[in-house]
């Protein structure tokens, strides 16, 4: 068994066993390939009452590579509407690419970006959505991002 | 979702949630938690630190720097070089791993008894063999008492060891300080043993067995070191090695001087794999008896992973360490479980095709050039270009029709 896959077996026996953070959920895990989930943010925040899915993507390099996240879009999921976060579901940010370290788990990649949500007062789009968003790759791992106003 | 769930689970997997939780068994699931590594989740194997002081398998980290020159855990700069094997904590996660078995049982026997009504204490006093039952209190209220006939059966004296006498007695008795089943013959010797020799076979999860069992291998791993580096195919040739040796000694001459060491073997130095050709890669593998198959990406993957596996055993303590042809089953079983995620084979290329005709007319509907799309505004994020093959105009073009294509791709590993 790959080690990519019993990382990810581990993973989920933590999920199932001691459960996800508030507002978080597995929604589906088939294989250890491909798992979504989903992330909510409480509280009173600009996105109050909207739940929104994490699709996550492993290859038998996980964890010392990172895995593709993106937010689902879909018919019953749409992208969270913030300066991060292109409306094709691509996220920019750091720990997505070049901070992302193998000690991170699923749950705390779901986290931060819980917390990249809570944080925001302003509801837009990054200034150059539609011009990524025409262009994109298909895998956001594949797009070399420059992370500008981070910290 | 709870049956799939299960189904990804099957297999027996080890964790710290194992354990009770921190209101029943204070500290267990931090302890069994303390000694993994961050990124396999797994025992350490071959622990080590780094200049910061966080700790992970040899292996493990030897993968990661190279991929980030940082600590995964702070984040402080840190290269191969700072590595230095933990040798208390390589012998911690030895002592735990064959502790684990007994005080899982002992933890989860006391947290059935904190989930049970508290019974009325027993009055019971069974003094016919009150010296041996230090922990008396826990098992009198714990609810799986054992019933005082099995007990009694423990004979009182040490019955000879073969005698007939002993043949007539049943064959197992239920050890009364570790409950379990135990050769009736064999009980003392068990239990002045501390409950660790003598568990009668299909016993639940004995430690003894197993230390038993790794102390013959250790035996064989050392008889295997004092017979001249292995048997035959075991180490390379010194002679082979020689050649090596000469780029390995570049800039520890000193070290190399005091041929004392020699029993300590060396970590292999790091390949620049740019600037040698395949065939010299192919050479590098040859020399350590490793296949040569695939093109010059898999033999620097295939490489690279040996270097990680090698330098990673150095990093045991020498009587764990594995023997070179153990090292090399390691390579394979990597290679062939990465492989597995990598591709899925075809045995019947008929009927998969068959069975995904759908995905294919899609496949080849997605494949067919879409008119209509201007290619004229500038890319706002660079994507890579190695990724395209450099058909950087190209992409904008076919850039959605890659999505499905490889959309359905992922759909038909996932089906299978």
């Amino acid at each position: 068994m790959s080690v990519s896959t019993r990382r990810l077996q581990k993973e989920l026996t933590d999920i199932k066993r001691d459960g996800t953070p508030v507002g978080i959920e597995l929604l589906s895990a088939e294989d250890f390939a491909t798992w979504y989930l989903s992330v909510e943010v409480l509280g009173n925040t600009v996105y109050e009452g909207e739940k929104f899915a994490l699709k996550f993507r492993f290859d038998n390099q996980y964890p010392i590579s990172a895995p593709a996240v993106q937010f689902v879009v879909d018919d019953h999921y749409t992208a969270p509407v913030h300066p991060h976060v292109y409306s094709n579901g691509h996220i920019c940010a750091s720990i997505l690419g070049s901070e992302w370290s193998p000690v991170l788990s699923v749950v705390s990649v779901c986290v931060t970006i819980q917390s990249m949500l809570a944080s925001c007062k302003k509801k837009e789009r990054p200034p150059d959505n539609d011009r990524y968003v025409s262009h994109a790759p298909e895998n956001p791992k594949k797009t070399r991002w420059d992370f500008h106003d981070d910290k | 979702m709870a049956s799939m769930l299960d189904r990804l689970l099957a297999s027996d997997i080890s964790d710290p949630t194992d354990f009770p939780d921190a209101a029943t068994a204070p500290g267990l699931r931090a302890f069994d938690d303390a000694v993994r590594c961050t990124i396999c989740r797994e025992f350490y194997d071959a622990p080590v630190t780094l200049t910061c002081g966080h700790c992970f398998c040899s292996a493990c980290i030897r993968s990661a720097l190279p991929e980030q020159q940082t600590c995964p855990t702070c984040r402080k700069p840190a290269s191969e070089v700072h590595i230095r094997k933990d040798v208390a904590m390589e012998t911690a996660v030895q002592a735990w791993k064959n502790a684990r078995p007994l005080i899982l049982r002992l933890a989860s026997e006391e947290a059935a008894r904190k989930a049970q009504p508290p019974q009325p204490p027993h009055a019971r006093h069974d003094s016919s063999h009150s010296e041996r039952t230090g922990n008396k209190r826990r098992r009198l209220q714990s609810p799986v008492i054992v019933s005082e006939d099995e007990v009694i059966v423990v004979p009182s004296s040490p019955a000879p060891s073969g005698s007939s006498i002993s043949d007539s007695l049943p064959d197992t008795v239920l050890c009364p300080v570790c409950q379990k089943q135990v050769p009736s013959q064999k009980i003392n010797a068990h239990l002045d043993s501390n409950c660790k020799r003598f568990l009668a076979e299909g016993s639940t999860s004995g430690s003894g067995p197993a230390a038993e069992s790794s102390k013959s291998k250790q035996k064989q791993r050392w008889n295997q070191l004092f017979s001249g580096g292995g048997t035959g195919s075991g180490a390379p040739p010194r002679s082979k090695d020689k050649d090596k040796d000469k780029d390995r000694e570049k800039g520890k001459g000193k070290a190399r001087a005091t041929p004392d060491t020699d029993d300590e073997p060396e970590h292999l130095p790091k390949v620049a794999y740019d600037i040698h050709p395949q065939k010299r890669i192919a050479e590098m593998l040859a020399e350590w008896d490793l296949p040569t198959h695939g093109d010059k990406a898999a033999l620097t993957r295939r490489h690279k992973k040996w270097i990680v596996l090698y330098n990673a055993n150095v990093d045991r303590a020498p009587v764990h360490r594995r023997t070179l042809d153990q090292l090399r089953g390691d390579l394979r079983k990597a290679e062939d479980a990465e492989q597995k995620t990598r591709k899925e084979t075809v045995d019947d290329p008929v009927a998969y095709q068959k069975a995904n005709k759908a995905a294919f007319a899609k496949l080849t509907e997605a494949a067919r050039p879409k008119k209509a799309v201007p290619a004229t505004a500038i890319p706002a994020v660079q994507t890579q270009a190695e990724d395209h093959g450099g058909q950087t105009t190209d992409s904008a073009k076919t850039g959605a029709s890659l999505v499905t294509a490889e959309d359905v791709i992922d759909v038909d590993s996932e089906g299978s």
